[in-house]
């Protein structure tokens, strides 16, 4: 059981990130001469790109009360479907990768102060990860998200059960239960428990957020990397001083770092810890590489991803996307660029739309 | 207006209480702003920008306040507040020539950055208890629980509403979190339940009725909270003090697990 346990680990955290990451890398054209940015961004992106496949089959199929293991069939196939089209239509199937050459090539590791700082940002991120695996932190939210993600994994079905209290609630998608019907990423969760076959609260409490703290520095690694034109010592040390600055950054239960170091299983978290750096990443690489249009198409993934993961990311990401595409459109006169941004955001648009004409009683299922 | 601007410079100050780091990043903005060319372009220009948009009055009350509603602090995650302060302090360091001030220059920044803020693990964090990372007693109660039926339906001390069902989907309870007002609103007599287990010596008869009339069978609850409770029988307890308490309100003792008194309305 647990070498399956490892096997599904390997399977859902690397092998099909780092499968369906590279088709998104190759059809985007993003860092071609740069294998380890490519495959750190295929590692991201292909984990963005899942997230937002099991939106896109899972919101219809809850409104549907199908069952729960329809959603895992139909994501798997849109996932093998997504990558099979691409390898027939190209004839390969790139898989990026890092090969020790490459390093060399980069000159990393001959340079000692760079090496350093590599290894004080990643003891910064491994204290973090020893945190989190070994730490415990209550949170009352929990008594909604993983107790969705704990019914759904026992029973097959979806959202269909008052979290607190287990009564069945087939009729009651009112308030934050809305949000969980069009953002459920406590279904993922489940899908991920099923998959690894490990209890939805130690997938949620224990692995998961080693997992999404790790992409999360990748995201800063990749932010970092456009910020200073892929310098790796000033990229390394933009990224030690994030992890440090991120462990004073609280005081009120508000902050960005709060929700990322504290509880970054839960949806909101992720869209405070991985969503949003993502959104900076991609408009920094835009701002810098300007004729790289395609990189767009990266942002319409990462909005798609927001509304999976919390009600607050889908108005997070479109405001976000909003305010840095004007200035994007502005400051570099990309004037016919403006007929992308309602495009990029057509799920934050679709999604939010629906939760709207729900509410007013215009859309019944 | 005047409320609008109130109401913003309140959540920013409630936000950003404990730290010194939207002050930081105003800085930073200042200094990247002179100090480099492309990072205004590319960093400082967009950061303003979001800044102006989102701490405004104008449109908090227009837009922010109607669209996240009791979360506009959300809104302030969208300021890249660490990026700025780090991207500045990595800048200023290359701006010294010497390697030994290059160091001093970012120990003195973080230095200050985390003498101004304050530890985010400080009192959040404990050794884990278990792998479910819930109190190990709501894993013991449930199991316990599951062993007297197959799917249990129970009112619980509120000390475990919380994990219970993060445990196991397989037991129902009376009101969770919901009696606090979160999310959904709970009916009249679930929440006359939840109001008279809140109390240190609740009215277990009311309790015994509401069970039986809305079909919950058990009941888990602290041993302060039964009336013939005796500070000084707490440390060497029988489970015949409580025995004839329980009984007299129409409950049968059943256990005790970790503290927790397990009985069944009969």
């Amino acid at each position: 059981m647990k070498i399956l346990s490892l096997a599904g680990m390997i399977l859902i955290f690397l092998v099909l990130p780092i499968i369906c990451g590279s088709v998104l890398t190759d059809l985007l054209h993003v860092y071609q001469g740069s294998n380890g940015r490519r495959f750190l961004l295929s590692l991201v992106s292909g984990n963005l790109l899942m997230w937002a496949a099991f939106e896109a089959v899972a919101v219809p199929l809850i409104f549907l009360r199908a069952d729960f293991r329809m959603v895992i069939l139909l994501w798997a196939i849109v996932l093998c479907a997504f990558v099979a089209v691409y390898a027939l239509v190209r004839r390969r199937l790139p898989i990026a990768v890092v090969r020790g050459r490459d390093l060399k090539n980069a000159g990393i590791l001959h340079d000692r102060i760079a090496v350093l700082l590599l290894v004080l940002f990643l003891a910064v991120v491994a204290v973090q990860c020893v945190v989190y695996f070994w730490g415990m932190h209550l949170d009352e939210d929990d008594s909604r998200f993983v107790a969705h993600s704990v019914y759904t994994w026992k029973t097959n079905q979806m959202l269909t059960e008052n979290p607190a209290t287990g009564e069945l609630n087939l009729n009651n998608w009112n308030g934050d239960y809305l949000k969980d019907v069009f953002s459920p990423w406590m279904i993922y969760i489940a899908l991920i428990a099923r998959v690894i076959g490990i209890h939805p609260a130690i997938t949620a409490h224990t692995i998961l957020p080693v997992v999404l703290l790790v992409l999360s520095y990748i995201v800063w690694y990749l932010a970092g990397s456009e910020l200073f034109e892929n310098d790796k010592r000033k990229t390394f040390l933009f990224c030690f001083l994030i992890g440090i600055l991120q462990l004073f950054f609280a005081g009120s239960t508000r902050t960005q770092s709060e929700f990322t170091l504290l509880r970054i299983w839960q949806g909101k978290a992720v869209v405070a810890g991985i969503g949003i750096p993502m959104i900076l990443y991609g408009f920094l690489y835009l701002y810098r590489k300007q004729e790289d249009e395609r990189f767009f198409w990266m942002l319409l993934v990462t909005d798609w991803t927001c509304c999976l993961l919390s009600g607050m990311g889908i108005i997070l990401a479109t405001a976000m996307i909003g305010m840095y595409s004007l200035w994007y459109v502005i400051a570099f006169r990309k004037w016919k660029m403006i007929w992308k941004v309602p495009l990029v955001l057509l799920p934050s648009i679709f999604y939010g739309s629906c939760i709207y004409l729900y509410k007013i009683g215009r859309l019944v299922l | 207006m005047r409320d609008a601007a109130i109401q913003v410079f309140d959540t920013v100050r409630e936000s950003f209480a404990g730290n010194f780091f939207l002050i930081f990043w105003v800085l930073s903005l200042v200094y990247l702003f002179f100090a480099d060319k492309e990072k205004r372009r590319i960093l400082v220009y967009p950061s303003i920008l979001a800044g102006v948009l989102i701490i405004n009055p104008v449109l908090y009350r227009y837009v922010w306040s109607k669209v996240f509603d009791y979360a506009y602090w959300r809104a302030f995650w969208m300021l890249p507040i660490l990026p700025v302060i780090a991207t500045a302090i990595v800048t200023l360091m290359g701006k010294c020539r010497k390697g030994s001030l290059k160091i001093l220059t970012v120990i003195g920044c973080v230095a200050l950055c985390a003498l101004t803020g304050t530890f985010i693990y400080k009192d959040r964090f404990v050794f884990r208890q278990n792998y479910y990372k819930i109190p190990t007693a709501s894993v013991d109660v449930a199991n316990a629980l599951l062993a007297l039926d197959r799917e249990p339906r129970a009112v619980v001390d509120h000390s475990l509403f919380c994990y219970i069902r993060q445990y196991s989907p397989d037991i129902h309870l009376l009101y969770g979190r919901d009696a606090w007002g979160f999310i959904d609103v709970i009916g009249d007599r679930p929440y006359g339940v939840y109001q008279q287990m809140k109390e240190p010596q609740p009215d277990l008869h009311y309790v015994h009725d509401q069970m039986k009339d809305l079909g919950y069978e058990y009941l888990v609850l602290l041993p302060s909270q039964i009336p013939q409770y005796k500070p000084e029988n707490a440390k060497g307890y029988k489970a015949s003090f409580y025995m004839d308490s329980l009984k007299k309100a129409g409950f049968q003792y059943l256990e005790n697990v970790d503290g927790y008194i397990i009985c069944r309305a009969i």
